[in-house]
């Protein structure tokens, strides 16, 4: 389903050009959750961001459910993720203007779906939600708008989800909930997951752990 | 079509109105329109000044047109120059309708008790028979009856005849009604105070107060000697019913009956053509002005877009990373900025429309006409037009920039601007509608040159200020880091990312480049007219002067030690009839030369070249001369006419069409105030037709009041016009006018605060910051507000003197181009501009940031 062959991220600085990623080679299964651990600034982040389409490689390969980035301009890459790719934040990143509801029925707006608010609210309801359609995120506890962002990421069925870091702002009992959650409805829609997390143990709920150092991967289990 | 286009065209203006719409609704943390005030406020202003502007001076017009009777005192005017109608001419007219004749001239009056002739003023006497008005009603004080006011009685002190005058002559010679006046060679009583006179804008520029009286009593006073500059206006009122084609056709037939007969013929839709151009030269004028209003209020319209995308960077970089393209993120705050402007459309409009209804009400009684109040679609069209194309011209930057956020901003955080522009389709959208608002300016123009030539000037001024908030904020980083914790601050917010340098030079130096330009213009205008004149300038101007009384008149005053610099030419009135050929209203004159075409002008006839004046063509003719009729021309206007050496035009003099050859082009200083003709004639036969003199000269102030009394005793026909006296009856309009201007320019300079404010709100929580930062390291209020004070100083300087010049540049390129007068640089104008511009600045930025002084620090340290 992933894969990233020699993989180089240099990122320009004032002080001169950053090598975040470096060299890095990885592959992924379909249905497989991969857990990406690793200290902070160790470039698990901008790995998340290269594999989503956002950031470009500055030198290797990366393909995605079949596609290879390389050959996609950044329009196309927007197109790919409206049906291929849901991501998860750490800081949830919901539209502040919009209800639970209208949140996660964007992506399926997005890509032209016209029964986008009955799948939106059936997801809503399944992730816990289903009285808090009409709620704005500022009215929403923070687990409850984490939820609201699984529900978005995974409206419309990718084949696979990014979460990075989801439980970051979430005390330990909601933040095992979430979990629960991402681990349960990425196993029961086959989807291939991707999940960075400083939480050794929450890595190891996954079916393969990664840890990153100084941008390259220290070893696989 | 390929499964990527269709999913392209599915991100349509559809969805993006749908998410347009959920963005603009009211949420729980947030309020409908926050942060677009400002946007709506200098939108709307801008597009109510040019909607409110347009839809008056439109009222206005239309207000003539409707009262075109009343004002032009009938159907149909005509008039005559020098003479009064012959018979002849007389009984066509009668043929026609009902025919009142009224005649006007300038003529001195005094007090006739005065036999020591103190005093003696100018007036604008006006003749007036039993018919008069044919339309509308004169007002007199104590109700009295026109015809009663003015009926002659036998006295034992012989026949004392009746009129009406002015307030304004009542005041000067401090008289009641009742009083005696001596004029010519008769006495008037005046019976009342001429309250309101139907008619009084039909005519120029008047010089002096009204004074109304009987055909009668006018010819008895020996003032209508042959060549005397009266006006013999016959009105016409036909017959119940005529439309306006009937009466169109009354004009032709008149016109065609007697084709040199030198009638001035208008009708009732255009009773005054020269108030109308007034109005709508003032119109696009002060639609100029808020034009200028509408570009600097542009500065905050897209300010108040960039900080609102700003506040939306984490929902574009969401959509973004959902699968939202860049064109499709443009196109959801595309769709909110078109419906605030819309908004702002609405509310401007629907004020400036209200203007002259508003106008009406409360200063009705100010104006010249009753206003015809209806809406008027064509200004408000145009404000339409001027507002949708600036605000498109200002939000197109910041929106085309929304495609270059990028969802890294999500991960990082990061907040530096992005400074690369926008895409080229951006680019050309935005030249576009710059071009659009240019040739929208020149389309209602009737001066298209005015209009694009104010184009270019705000456009220079727009790019001179834009350079110089770039220089400030190279100079502030060469300058190093001051070791005065104030500069330093002030030197820091002035570089920073995010800085207000742009909008705030922009805003406060747009508004003030038209402000200083209209200052020095007004300046320069009170400078010519109120005794800072040139040396060269007469103090007085002697008219109607008839043939046999110049040399005893001319031998008097060179005897008189008081009197210098006298000239004198004989003077007639005539209307060129044709130019090569071409009857005048067919010639099509660049517009600066149009006004010699118009109506009748002074001319006169000389056998050498008048002093003063340089040939640049042709020659002058011998002193001896006898051949056909020739003419000397100023070189602008005859250019102006499309005149060569030798080209012909043809003139009415006297009812008798005159044809003369070019003979040369001279140039003449019309600054220098003193007597100036466009046209010179060879002598013959203008020096055997009827025609009385002028005279110029300069009279020292001790001799004033000796020479004025000589004169009205010696020569009571001659007029005495004090071009003091004139100039300050000008002045008076003008004063009026001033303030109606700077009333508008007020405008734009409150579109220019109002900018200066929405730069303040979108940069305050930095302030806050730093003010709380500061106070944490121990920086007192008074500290911390003066580095402020330094920053919108420094701002505030830049903005004015690039201002200040630019405002110069303009009122000299309008002074010494289009009014050809004598640039006076005046230094102390400016500096009190500069000054008032850095204050404002300075106090306005201070009022913004005063609340981030205030600020707590715990609760701003905790939320960062």
């Amino acid at each position: 389903m992933i894969t990233i062959e020699n993989l180089n991220v240099t990122l320009p600085s004032r002080a001169g050009d950053v090598n975040i990623l470096r060299g890095l080679d990885l592959q992924v299964a379909a249905g497989e959750a991969l857990g990406l651990i690793g200290p902070s600034g160790s470039g698990k982040t901008t790995l998340l961001m290269v594999l989503a389409g956002l950031e470009p490689a500055t030198q290797g390969r990366v393909e995605v459910a079949g596609h290879d980035y390389g050959q996609m301009n950044e329009d196309a890459l927007a197109r790919f993720r409206r049906t291929h790719v849901g991501i998860v934040f750490q800081s949830f990143h919901l539209v502040p203007t919009m209800t639970a509801l209208e949140n996660v029925a964007l992506p399926l707006e997005l890509a032209g779906q016209a029964d986008s608010f009955d799948k939106a609210a059936a997801l809503l309801d399944e992730v816990g939600l289903s009285d808090r359609h009409d709620h704005y995120p500022a009215q929403l506890s923070g687990g409850e708008q984490q939820r609201v962002a699984l529900a978005r990421a995974l409206v419309a069925d990718p084949p696979v989800l990014f979460a990075d870091e989801p439980t970051g702002n979430l005390d330990q009992k909601t933040g095992q909930a979430i979990m629960d959650l991402i681990l349960g409805l990425a196993k029961a829609r086959g989807t291939t997951l991707v999940l960075i997390t400083h939480d050794a143990s929450l890595a190891a709920r996954c079916d393969r752990t990664v840890t990153m150092r100084d941008g390259r991967f220290e070893d696989a289990s | 079509m390929s499964d990527e286009n269709k999913q392209a065209g599915r991100l349509g203006w559809g969805l993006a109105a749908k998410l347009a719409r959920r963005e603009m609704r009211a949420t729980p943390d947030s309020r409908r329109f926050s942060g677009f005030r400002i946007f709506l406020l200098c939108l709307t202003l801008g597009i109510f000044t040019i909607a409110g502007v347009g839809s008056l001076s439109s009222a206005l017009v239309g207000g003539m047109v409707a009262q075109g009777r009343a004002i032009l005192g009938g159907d149909i005017d005509l008039r005559l120059v020098h003479r009064a109608a012959f018979d002849t001419e007389r009984r066509l007219i009668e043929t026609l309708g009902a025919v009142s004749e009224v005649a006007t001239m300038r003529a001195m009056v005094r007090v006739a008790d005065d036999t020591s002739f103190e005093e003696t003023m100018l007036v604008e006497a006006k003749a007036v028979d039993g018919l008069y008005p044919l339309y509308g009603a004169v007002e007199l004080s104590g109700g009295m009856a026109l015809s009663d006011a003015l009926v002659a009685r036998d006295t034992p002190q012989g026949k004392i005849y009746g009129a009406v005058a002015e307030q304004g002559l009542l005041d000067r010679l401090a008289i009641q009604t009742g009083t005696r006046l001596a004029l010519g060679n008769i006495t008037v009583e005046l019976r009342a105070v001429l309250r309101h006179e139907p008619d009084r804008n039909a005519g120029g520029f008047p010089l002096a107060p009204r004074l109304m009286l009987t055909h009668e009593a006018l010819i008895a006073a020996g003032l209508l000697r042959p060549g005397a500059l009266v006006n013999y206006h016959y009105r016409l009122k036909l017959p119940a019913g005529a439309d306006n084609a009937a009466v169109k056709a009354r004009v032709k037939a008149i016109g065609e009956a007697f084709p040199t007969a030198g009638w001035r013929i208008r009708d009732r839709s255009d009773a005054s053509p020269s108030m109308r151009r007034f109005i709508e030269r003032l119109g696009l004028f002060l639609t100029l002005v808020g034009l200028t209003a509408l570009v600097v209020g542009g500065v905050g319209v897209g300010n108040a877009i960039t900080a609102y995308l700003q506040k939306r960077r984490e929902t574009i970089a969401v959509i973004k990373a959902l699968g939202g393209t860049g064109r499709f993120i443009f196109r959801i705050y595309a769709v909110q900025i078109a419906a605030l402007s819309c908004l702002a459309l609405l509310f401007g409009l629907g004020l400036g429309a209200a203007v002259p209804f508003l106008v009406q009400a409360f200063v009705g009684d100010l104006l010249p006409v009753k206003l015809a109040l209806t809406l008027y679609p064509e200004p408000l069209l145009a404000a339409a037009g001027f507002g949708l194309l600036a605000a498109a011209a200002f939000a197109l930057w910041p929106l085309g920039r929304v495609e270059l956020i990028p969802v890294t901003r999500l991960f990082r955080g990061d907040t530096d601007e992005a400074t690369a522009w926008p895409a080229k389709r951006y680019m050309l959208g935005i030249v576009l509608c710059f071009v659009g608002l240019g040739a929208l300016a020149m389309m209602i123009s009737e001066r298209r040159d005015v209009a694009l030539w104010f184009a270019i000037g705000v456009a220079l001024s727009y790019l001179a200020l834009r350079g110089a908030a770039g220089l400030l904020v190279f100079l502030a980083r060469r300058a190093g880091r001051p070791r005065q914790p104030e500069w330093r601050m002030a030197l820091s917010n002035i570089t920073r990312p995010n800085a207000p340098v742009r909008a705030v030079m922009l805003s406060i130096g747009l508004s003030v480049t038209l402000l200083s330009a209209i200052s020095m213009v007004d300046g320069n205008i009170n400078a010519q007219i109120s005794g800072d004149l040139p040396e060269r300038t007469p103090s007085f101007f002697l008219m109607d002067i008839a043939p046999d009384q110049i040399d005893p008149l001319m031998t008097a005053m060179r005897g008189n030690e008081k009197v210098s610099k006298i000239e004198s030419a004989p003077m007639l009135r005539g209307q060129i009839l044709s130019v090569k050929g071409v009857p005048s209203a067919e010639v099509k004159p660049h517009p600066d030369a149009a006004w010699v075409l118009r109506g009748d002008r002074g001319l006169t006839y000389a056998k050498t070249m008048p002093p003063g004046a340089s040939l640049v063509e042709g020659a002058w003719w011998p002193e001896d001369y006898a051949g056909p009729l020739l003419v000397s021309f100023d070189a602008d206007e005859a250019r102006g006419l499309g005149l060569a050496i030798g080209d012909e035009i043809t003139v009415n003099v006297l009812g008798r069409p005159l044809t003369a050859k070019l003979a040369n082009m001279r140039v003449v200083d019309w600054a220098s105030g003193g007597m100036n003709f466009v046209m010179v004639f060879s002598p013959q036969p203008l020096a055997s037709a009827p025609h009385t003199h002028l005279v110029s000269m300069v009279v020292d102030e001790s001799g004033e009041a000796a020479f004025a009394r000589s004169l009205a005793r010696d020569y009571p026909n001659v007029t005495l016009i004090r071009v003091k006296e004139a100039l300050a009856t000008m002045r008076d309009v003008l004063t009026n006018l001033g303030l109606g201007i700077r009333a508008m320019s007020g405008l734009t300079l409150l579109a220019g605060i109002l900018v200066l404010a929405g730069a303040m709100a979108s940069g305050h929580r930095a302030r806050v910051y730093d003010a709380v930062v500061m106070k944490v390291l121990g920086a007192t209020r008074k500290r911390i507000m003066l580095a402020f004070a330094l920053e919108y100083a420094l701002m505030g300087l830049g903005a004015a003197l690039i201002a200040a010049a630019v405002g110069t540049l303009a009122a000299y390129a309008l002074i010494t181009g289009p009014m050809q007068a004598e640039f006076v640089f005046l230094p102390m104008t400016l500096a009190l501009t500069v000054f008032g511009a850095v204050s404002l600045t300075v106090i306005l930025g201070l009022l913004g940031t005063y609340a981030a002084l205030g600020a707590p620090a715990a609760p701003v340290l905790r939320s960062q």
